[in-house]
C-alpha cells in the first residue's frame, strides 16, 4: 500500500477506500496466483494511483478549508531590542493612546501605580475603588507585537492591601502576577515580551482575586499587529463592569462590597467605566457625521458576560474576543468577562446613540448605557426622522349604537369654550399642535384659518364628524392629506372643541352647540 | 509542636535594647496592659497537612491594645538606636517611621493614641523585646481573632461573621482611629479587626503563592511542599487578605496600615 | 574593564529585574504616597540599591554547627559567601539547593573556589543537631573545608530568614514549606546577588564572584 498509503492521508477517505479495497481483494487473488488477476491487479493499482492523484487538488482544497492557516511567522524573541527604551503613554479611559506607528519591536517601559480611591459610583452614592492609575478601568496601554515591555507595578503608600497584575497579554507564569506582587508602599518590576497581537485585559490577582476584581482593578492593553490596525477617525476606551453593594441600587452614601451578592453573581449595579454616567452628559462620547469610530470595548466582570450593542448602530467590524479576525455587519457581539471585543463602524447621521449591554435590565435599572454623541448635518438619504406623526385611523363605533345622541347640554359659549380646550389639547393636538399651528404642509393650521372662515359651521362640523382627505388649500399652503372621522366623539364633546377652536388664535366664529353638531350628525345619515 | 517557653533573645546588634528578663510577669495575674487569650482551637485559611485542619493553641498573654505612636515614641527616646535617622537599613526601609513630624517627636498630625504604624518587623520586635515580651505568633493572633464579644469562636455567628467582612470591606482612606474605641472581644482583646494589620512572628510562614490561582501546582521547587493548598473556607474573605497581606511582606518593610502588639508566655505548668 | 562592566550589567539586571518570579521578589523599593516622585530608571535604583545594601552580619545570629561549636553569623567575614537556608529532612528541594551550590562551585576558577565559603542554615534545631549536621555533610559530599551546615533557634532564624528574604512554616509534623533562596554575599556580608528557586541561570552570581571588585 506504500505509495497509496501517503497520499490516502490527504484524499477523501471514500474514494480512496474504494481503490484502496479493489486494490486489496486483487492482492489476495494474487497471492492465489493467476496472470490475468495479477494484470487486471496492476490495473487497479495504476486506476487507483491515479485516481487518488487526480483527487490530490481536490483534497488539497479540502484540507484548506479543513485546517487552520498557517500561523503567521512569529516575532523575533532571540534577542532583546537594543535602541533605548520607550517610555509607554498610558491614557484614562475613556481615552486611548495614538496608534504606535513603528516598524520594529522596542523595548517599551510602562508604569503603573495601584491606588485605592473613595469616588461616587452614582449621585449621592460612594464607593472605594481599587484603581490601576487612579481610574475604572484602570490606564490603557498600547504596545507593538513583538515588544519587549518592561513593567513597573507601584502600589501606593496608601493602600491596604498588597497588589499585583495578571496581564492576559503576557505568556508567563499568572500573567505576571507572581512577579508582581507588591505590599503597600512599594514597587515591582518584571518583563515580559508581547507575542501575540490582541486587545487583552489585565487584572489583579490578589487573593481573594474576585473581591480584587469586583472593586475595580482591571484594564486593557492593546498589542498592534505589526502592521498596525486600519486607522480610525475616533477611537475609544469603554469596559463593563459588575458592582456588589451592600446598600440596593441608588441607597445613597459609602457603600460596602457586598460579597454574598458576588458570590450570587447579583450585581447592584452594571456600569461602563466604573461609574453610572461616566459616558453621559457632557461626558458622553463624542463624533461628527462621516467618522469612523472604533471602540475598544472590555467586560471587566468580576462576573458579567456583555451583549454589547450600540442603539442605531452597526457594526461594520467586529474584532470578536478582540483577536485578529473581524466578523462584519454586527449589531450585537457577546464579550465574555475577562475578554473584549473591538468594534469599528462609521457614524453617518448626527444623534445620540446609546451604548448599551443588551441584557436590558442592567441597561435601564442598573446603569449599564453610555452616549456617542454625533454631531453634523443630517443626513436624510440614510435617516429621514420623524416624517410623519399620524393617529392611527380608528373608525370607531357605528353612532346609532352609542349614547352619544342622548341628551345634549346647553352651555354658554365661555363654558364650551373652557370644556373644549383640553379635550382639543388631548384629541386634536397632536396633530394640529397646541397653538392650532398645524405642522408644515402636512397638517393644516386651524389658527387664523381661512378654511374656518370660507366653510360654514355646518361644514366644519362635517369635517370633524367624518374626517377629510384629499387636496385642499388653507392659509395659502397646499396640503393633502387624511383627518380622519371622529363620530366616536358626543355631540357635547365636538361641540366644546370646535367652540374652543373657532374662538382661539385669531378666529372668531361664535358658538358651536351640541344641537348644531347632533343635526349635522342627523342630517349625514 | 513549637516551644513557647523558649526565652527570647535580643534581636539587635547592639544590645541596648534591655533585656527585661528581670521583670518577669507572676505566673497567675497576666501583666498590666495584656490579657490571658486561650487555650482553644482554630481552623487556618489554609491547613498545611490535613493534619492541621484544626490546630490547638496554647493560652498566652497578648496586649490588649495596639501599640500607640505614643508607646512608640517612649521607646524609640529610651533606645536612641531606633530612632529612624539612625536605626540601619537592615531592619527597616525608608517609610520607618516616615509619619512623624521628626525623629524624636509625633508632630500635631499623628494621634498619640492611635496605633503606630510604619514600623518593620525587626523594630516591632524590639520594642517587644524591651518589654520581656514578643510577637504574637500566627496561630495566636488568629486565635484571639476569631472570639466575637460573647464566644471564643465567632465564626458561629453570621451577624459577627458579616460585620468582621464589612471592616475588610469598608475603606481605610481616613487616618486610623484611636484605639480602645471599640467593645472588647469575649478574651477582652481590642482592635484586632477594624483598625491596622499587625505585625506577626511568623509572618513568613504565610507562603501563600502571590499568584494564589496555582493552587500549588509546578511550586515544589520554589516552596518545598504544596503551600498553595486550598482554602478551608473561601469565602472567609477577612483571612484571605490577611493571608495575603502578610504573604507580601518582607521583614523590613514599613507601610501606612502595619502597627503590631506584643503577646508573652504563660509562665505556669501546661 | 569590559568584563567587569559586564559584570555589573549581569548584577544589576539580577538584582533589578528579579526575574525569577516569586513572591520572594529581590527588590521592592518603598515608594512614598500621594506626591511620588517618579521611581528611577531602573538601573539607577538597582545600582542605588545594591550601593547602599547592608551587611547582613548586623545579625547577631548565633548559630550551632556542624561540629557542635557556636559562633556568629559573621564567622566568614574576609571571604565571600553563598548563604542559603534549609532543614535536615527535607527530600526534595533542600538537596536540589546543594545540587546549585556545587554547581556555581564548579564554574568558578579554582582559586576564586578556594576562597568562597557556604554557609546553610537549618530551621530546625531540634533535629539538626552536630550530629545530623555532619552526616548529612558526609551523605551529600560537601566540602569540609569551606561548607558549614548549621542551625539557629527559632527566633533567630526568624530574623536571618526576614534579612534574606527567605519565607518558611513549620509544620506540626515536623516538615517545613519553605522558599529556596540562594544569596552571595561580598566578604563583608552584603547582599550582592540573590539566587530565587533552582535551576536558575547561574551567571550573575558567576560573573560576581568572578570580575574583581571595582
Amino acid at each position: 500500500m506504500g505509495s497509496l498509503g501517503a497520499s490516502a492521508t490527504v484524499v477523501p477517505r471514500a474514494r480512496c477506500a474504494l481503490a484502496c479495497r479493489l486494490l486489496l481483494s486483487l492482492r489476495m487473488k494474487q497471492l492465489c496466483g493467476s496472470g490475468t488477476i495479477l494484470r487486471t491487479g496492476v490495473l487497479a493499482m495504476l486506476v487507483a494511483t491515479v485516481a487518488c492523484q487526480d483527487n490530490r487538488a481536490e483534497a488539497e482544497a479540502f484540507r484548506s478549508r479543513m485546517t487552520p492557516p498557517a500561523p503567521k511567522a512569529a516575532p523575533d524573541v532571540t534577542s532583546i531590542p537594543s535602541d533605548e527604551a520607550l517610555h509607554a503613554t498610558l491614557t484614562a479611559p475613556p481615552n486611548v493612546p495614538p496608534p504606535t506607528q513603528r516598524t520594529k519591536p522596542a523595548r517599551v517601559v510602562v508604569k503603573l501605580t495601584v491606588k485605592e480611591i473613595e469616588r461616587e459610583m452614582s449621585d449621592g452614592v460612594r464607593y472605594v475603588y481599587w484603581t490601576f492609575g487612579g481610574t475604572v478601568p484602570g490606564s490603557f496601554i498600547r504596545v507593538r507585537q513583538g515588544d519587549m515591555v518592561e513593567f513597573h507595578l507601584q502600589n501606593d503608600a496608601s493602600s491596604t492591601m498588597p497588589h499585583n497584575i495578571d496581564l492576559h497579554a503576557v505568556t508567563g507564569p499568572g500573567g505576571g502576577a507572581e512577579a508582581s506582587f507588591t505590599a503597600p508602599g512599594h514597587a515591582s518590576k518584571f518583563s515580559f515580551r508581547a507575542l501575540n497581537a490582541g486587545l487583552f485585559v489585565y487584572h489583579c490577582a490578589t487573593a481573594p482575586v474576585p473581591l480584587h476584581v469586583a472593586n475595580g482593578m482591571y484594564g486593557m492593553i492593546l498589542v498592534e499587529p505589526p502592521e498596525g490596525l486600519p486607522p480610525v477617525d475616533r477611537e475609544y476606551y469603554v469596559m463593563e463592569g459588575d458592582f456588589y453593594t451592600k446598600g440596593k441600587y441608588h441607597a445613597k452614601g459609602l457603600q460596602a462590597f457586598d460579597m454574598q451578592k458576588g458570590i450570587e453573581a447579583r450585581p447592584t449595579y452594571v456600569v461602563f467605566n466604573g461609574a453610572e454616567g461616566s459616558l453621559l452628559g457632557d461626558k458622553a462620547l463624542k463624533a461628527y457625521v462621516g467618522d469612523s469610530v472604533r471602540i475598544y470595548f472590555g467586560a471587566g466582570g468580576p462576573n458579567l458576560t456583555s451583549s454589547f450593542h450600540v442603539i442605531g448602530e452597526i457594526f461594520d467590524r467586529v474584532y470578536t474576543e478582540g483577536g485578529s479576525n473581524y466578523q462584519e455587519n454586527v449589531q450585537t457581539t457577546m464579550v465574555p468577562a475577562g475578554g473584549s471585543a473591538i468594534v469599528d463602524f462609521k457614524v453617518q447621521v448626527p444623534g445620540s446613540y446609546p451604548l448599551v449591554d443588551h441584557s436590558l435590565f442592567r441597561a435601564f435599572n442598573q446603569g449599564a448605557v453610555g452616549i456617542l454623541k454625533v454631531e453634523g448635518p443630517p443626513n436624510k438619504l440614510v435617516f429621514s426622522g420623524k416624517e410623519e406623526d399620524s393617529l392611527a385611523v380608528q373608525e370607531a363605533t357605528k353612532p346609532e349604537d352609542s349614547l352619544k345622541d342622548a341628551a345634549f347640554s346647553n352651555l354658554t359659549l365661555e363654558e364650551r369654550i373652557a370644556a373644549g380646550k383640553p379635550l382639543f389639547m388631548s384629541t386634536c393636538a397632536s396633530c394640529h399642535q397646541a397653538a392650532g399651528t398645524g405642522i408644515g404642509s402636512t397638517i393644516p393650521p386651524l389658527a387664523a384659518s381661512d378654511f374656518l372662515v370660507r366653510n360654514d359651521k355646518d361644514r366644519v362640523i362635517e369635517v370633524v364628524l367624518n374626517g377629510l382627505s384629499g387636496p385642499i388649500k388653507v392659509n395659502g399652503t397646499a396640503f393633502n392629506s387624511s383627518m380622519p372621522a371622529w363620530n366616536s366623539l358626543s355631540n357635547d364633546d365636538v361641540a366644546n372643541i370646535l367652540s374652543y377652536v373657532m374662538n382661539s388664535w385669531g378666529n372668531n366664529k361664535g358658538l358651536v352647540s351640541a344641537a348644531d353638531v347632533a343635526r349635522v350628525r342627523q342630517g349625514a345619515l | 509542636m513549637i516551644s513557647l517557653t523558649r526565652v527570647f533573645r535580643v534581636l539587635a546588634a547592639v544590645s541596648l535594647v534591655a533585656a527585661g528578663a528581670s521583670a518577669a510577669p507572676s505566673a497567675t495575674a497576666p501583666p498590666p496592659g495584656m490579657k490571658s487569650v486561650g487555650p482553644g482551637v482554630y481552623r487556618p485559611l489554609y491547613a498545611a497537612s490535613p493534619a492541621e485542619r484544626e490546630v490547638p493553641v496554647r493560652a498566652f498573654y497578648l496586649d490588649v491594645k495596639p501599640v500607640t505612636n505614643a508607646d512608640y515614641l517612649s521607646f524609640v527616646q529610651a533606645h536612641p538606636k531606633w530612632r529612624r535617622d539612625r536605626v540601619t537599613g537592615l531592619f527597616v526601609d525608608e517609610g520607618y517611621l516616615s509619619h512623624w513630624q521628626a525623629a524624636e517627636s509625633l508632630g500635631p498630625e499623628v494621634r498619640p493614641a492611635s496605633p503606630v504604624t510604619h514600623v518593620s518587623w525587626f523594630s516591632a520586635k524590639a520594642y517587644c523585646a524591651a518589654r520581656a515580651a514578643r510577637l504574637p505568633t500566627e496561630r495566636e493572633w488568629e486565635l484571639a481573632a476569631l472570639a466575637s464579644e460573647t464566644s471564643p469562636d465567632g465564626s458561629r455567628n453570621p451577624e459577627w461573621v458579616a460585620r468582621i467582612l464589612a471592616f475588610y470591606a469598608t475603606p481605610a482612606n481616613r487616618p486610623l482611629a484611636d484605639v480602645g474605641k471599640t467593645k472588647p472581644n469575649f478574651w477582652g482583646i481590642e482592635d484586632l479587626h477594624g483598625l491596622a494589620w499587625e505585625w506577626i512572628h511568623d509572618y513568613g510562614a504565610s507562603l501563600v503563592a502571590s499568584d494564589s490561582r496555582e493552587k500549588g501546582e509546578g511550586q515544589n521547587l520554589r516552596f518545598c511542599g504544596a503551600s498553595g493548598a486550598d482554602a478551608q473556607d473561601p469565602a472567609d474573605y477577612a483571612s484571605f487578605m490577611r493571608v495575603a497581606f502578610r504573604s507580601s511582606l518582607e521583614a523590613s518593610y514599613t507601610t501606612a496600615r502595619l502597627g503590631f502588639r506584643c503577646a508573652k508566655d504563660v509562665r505556669s505548668a501546661p | 574593564m569590559k568584563r567587569s562592566l559586564l559584570g555589573c550589567l549581569a548584577l544589576l539586571t539580577l538584582i533589578g529585574c528579579g526575574a525569577p518570579s516569586t513572591s520572594d521578589q529581590g527588590r521592592k523599593s518603598p515608594v512614598p504616597a500621594e506626591s511620588a516622585v517618579p521611581a528611577p530608571a531602573p538601573a539607577v535604583a538597582a545600582a542605588r540599591n545594591a550601593a547602599v545594601q547592608p551587611s547582613i552580619y548586623e545579625l547577631s545570629t548565633r548559630l550551632r554547627d556542624d561540629t557542635g561549636s557556636v559562633g556568629s553569623l559573621d564567622r566568614f567575614r574576609g571571604h565571600p559567601v553563598l548563604i542559603t537556608m534549609f532543614y535536615g529532612s527535607c527530600a526534595t528541594a533542600c538537596p536540589l539547593l546543594t545540587t546549585e551550590l556545587k554547581r556555581i562551585e564548579r564554574q568558578l576558577p579554582q582559586k576564586v573556589r578556594d576562597d568562597l565559603r557556604v554557609l546553610m542554615v537549618s530551621f530546625d534545631e531540634d533535629r539538626d543537631t552536630p550530629e545530623v549536621l555532619a552526616r548529612l555533610k558526609r551523605e551529600r559530599g560537601m566540602d569540609g573545608a569551606r561548607w558549614t551546615l548549621a542551625s539557629a533557634s527559632d527566633d533567630e532564624a526568624r530574623a536571618l530568614s526576614g534579612v534574606l528574604g527567605i519565607k518558611y512554616r513549620k509544620l506540626d509534623n515536623g516538615e517545613f514549606f519553605h522558599s529556596s533562596v540562594i544569596v552571595l554575599l561580598d566578604p563583608q556580608g552584603r547582599p550582592l546577588v540573590r539566587l530565587s528557586g533552582v535551576g536558575e541561570d547561574l551567571d550573575g552570581v558567576v560573573a560576581a564572584l568572578t570580575t574583581p571588585s571595582s
